[in-house]
């Protein structure tokens, strides 16, 4: 097991590296960067100097080798709009996105399961079949849309809940489920269909005769087994929440990573974007890696491959 | 198999495909369909709701007009040819480019494999919503520069599909006996083995159909689109969203046409996928 993990950790860091070099040749990929970071009115000799102060007139390897320092030592510039350490503010703002994404996995993961084990449970009945449609459905919807209907009905309408910022508990409610609508319809389904197929399996026929209860069969022997698919769903659809927390802050004005992200390309602030974008990218990579992990505990017949 | 037999197994791709080639016929005829012209502005017509009265000119605006009065119905027309149009260029660009990536990765194997997937890899490693948008905030906005990055978002998802299925199919009897007559690897690979992975690329286009209308509608959305005089559905929804008190048909309609044509497209892509499974 031990160096399966080592391999991981390996990998894991090579992705860094490469997240990394990725976004330095985009970030390059106009030609002048200085130029880009400028409004389009500003002079000649303004870009010139931004370009010098910022070092994009060294040649390209030296900038990615200084680069690449800079980033050992967490360097990652200044904002250009607001004046101090880029990755400062990302880190200042990350846990408002972190506690947003929590929030939409826990309500994702716990609808979900709920939906995917009772369609499970009661295949190819009524219950199923509306289950299944509203699947498909949610599954169709623009989250966006979906935000920005909720505001309209529980906000506009209702006055539940208030429409933006970060005041307390009741903020958090409307963004989270917004946010939870992108992975709660794979998770539903895969719940759905692992279940099915673990119920189908011949140690569940072992069990009915034995002369367990249905009940005790589905949760007892078949939730753990049909756990796996559910955990590789969960953290795939991770990524593409990011996504839409991206979408999600800038509908509610919540105060996170994603909206500091739009303000910075609206600003040309690109060392703040870059530095945002770096600080997704490891979270990324490092929950994949965290899933992994997970895998080894729950089914320790998966080895080394 | 009897008639009523086939309708009822294929009820999915039957109903998906009509419906997706009727809004396909609307929005590229937007000209002829449209009511009234999208870039028309009225000021005495502001936020008009749906199914009301033009005070300006004689009509009816059946969808309501926006916050400077151009009629919504119009928009929706013209923004559908927008997206549809990118999505299908972006999709054709990213499985092209895939695939062939996908078919040498695949066949050849061996460090040509490790360097493609490497990439692919690497690529991954930054959710393609930011990818996107930072290209977009590095290229401009624009439509060729659009097409551009979705086509870059997507072309992994084909290359690892393709490659996966040319894996197994390059062990295939004919194909390695096709090798040991010396026939070129060229005609292998364009004669044996894509011809077999055209029925999986189908697949992935429809599904990556609807995610890239989804993605270029969240650019859109977020300002990072098109430019923001042609209409988009993004655009739309966002122009409408400083609005939802007092005109909800700005966000809401765009935002339900959108989920109607994912929904289509998502019913077409769930019937090959079954016709996939059954093979």
């Amino acid at each position: 097991m031990r160096p399966y993990i080592i391999r991981r950790v390996w990998q894991s860091l090579l992705a860094v590296l490469g997240a990394a070099t990725v976004i330095f040749f985009i970030i390059r990929l106009s030609g002048d960067p200085a130029r880009l970071m400028l409004p389009p009115e500003a002079g000649e000799e303004q870009v010139a100097a931004l370009r010098s102060s910022l070092g994009y007139d060294r040649p390209l390897l030296v900038q990615y080798v200084d680069y690449l320092k800079d980033l050992i030592t967490g360097n990652l510039g200044n904002s250009l709009y607001f004046k101090e350490s880029a990755l400062q503010l990302v880190l200042d703002r990350l846990p408002q996105t972190i506690g947003l994404a929590v929030a939409a996995i826990v309500i994702a993961v716990v609808v979900g399961m709920l939906v995917g084990i009772v369609s499970a449970y009661k295949k190819n009945s009524i219950v199923d079949y509306l289950l299944s449609t509203w699947i498909f459905v949610t599954q169709s919807l623009p989250v966006f849309w979906v935000g920005i209907v909720l505001i309209l009905i529980f906000s506009v309408q209702l006055h539940w809940f208030p429409t933006s910022g970060n005041r307390g508990w009741a903020s958090l409610v409307l963004p989270a489920i917004t946010l939870a609508a992108y992975p709660i319809a794979p998770i539903a389904r895969t719940m759905r269909s692992a279940l099915i197929d673990v119920l189908e399996q011949s140690y569940m026929i072992t069990s009915k005769a034995q002369g367990f209860s249905r009940r005790q069969m589905v949760f007892k022997r078949g939730l753990k087994n049909a756990l796996l698919p559910v955990i590789t769903v969960i953290s795939l659809e991770f990524g593409v929440m990011i996504a839409g927390a991206v979408v999600t802050e800038t509908i509610f004005s919540w105060p996170g990573v994603g909206q500091l992200i739009v303000q910075g390309v609206s600003n040309r602030d690109f060392p703040l974007v870059q530095a945002s974008i770096l600080v997704i990218s490891v979270l990324y990579i490092a929950i994949n890696f965290l899933t992994d992990l997970i895998y080894l505990w729950i089914d320790p017949r998966i080895k080394v491959q | 198999m009897n008639k009523l037999a086939l309708l009822r197994g294929n009820w999915k791709g039957i109903i998906g495909i009509t419906v997706l080639a009727m809004i396909f016929m609307v929005t590229i005829f937007s000209p002829v369909f449209s009511p009234y012209d999208p870039y028309k502005q009225s000021l005495q017509d502001i936020l008009i709701p749906p199914l009301s009265h033009y005070s300006s000119h004689d009509g009816l605006s059946l969808l309501g007009t926006d916050q400077l009065g151009r009629d919504i119905l119009s928009r929706l027309l013209y923004g559908g040819r927008l997206s549809l149009w990118m999505s299908m260029v972006s999709v054709a660009f990213a499985g092209v480019c895939g695939t062939i990536i996908g078919i040498v990765a695949g066949y050849y194997g061996g460090k040509v494999d490790a360097l493609m997937m490497r990439i692919a890899d690497i690529q991954m490693s930054i959710p393609s919503m930011l990818l996107a948008i930072v290209m977009v905030a590095v290229l401009g906005s624009g439509l060729t520069n659009i097409i551009i990055v979705l086509s870059v978002t997507g072309w992994v998802v084909f290359a690892r599909v393709v490659r996966s299925q040319v894996l197994s199919l390059k062990e295939l009897e004919y194909v390695e006996a096709a090798k040991a007559m010396g026939v070129p690897s060229l005609d292998i690979m364009r004669r044996h083995i894509l011809p077999n992975t055209l029925f999986t690329i189908v697949t992935q286009a429809a599904l990556q159909m609807s995610r890239m209308i989804l993605l270029a509608a969240s650019l859109s959305f977020l300002g990072l689109g098109i430019d923001v005089s042609t209409p988009t559905w993004g655009g739309m929804i966002n122009d409408g969203k400083n609005y939802i008190s007092s005109a909800w048909w700005l966000s809401t309609i765009p935002g339900l046409v959108i989920a109607f044509v994912i929904l289509t497209i998502n019913l077409v892509s769930d019937w090959l996928r079954d016709k996939s499974e059954a093979r």
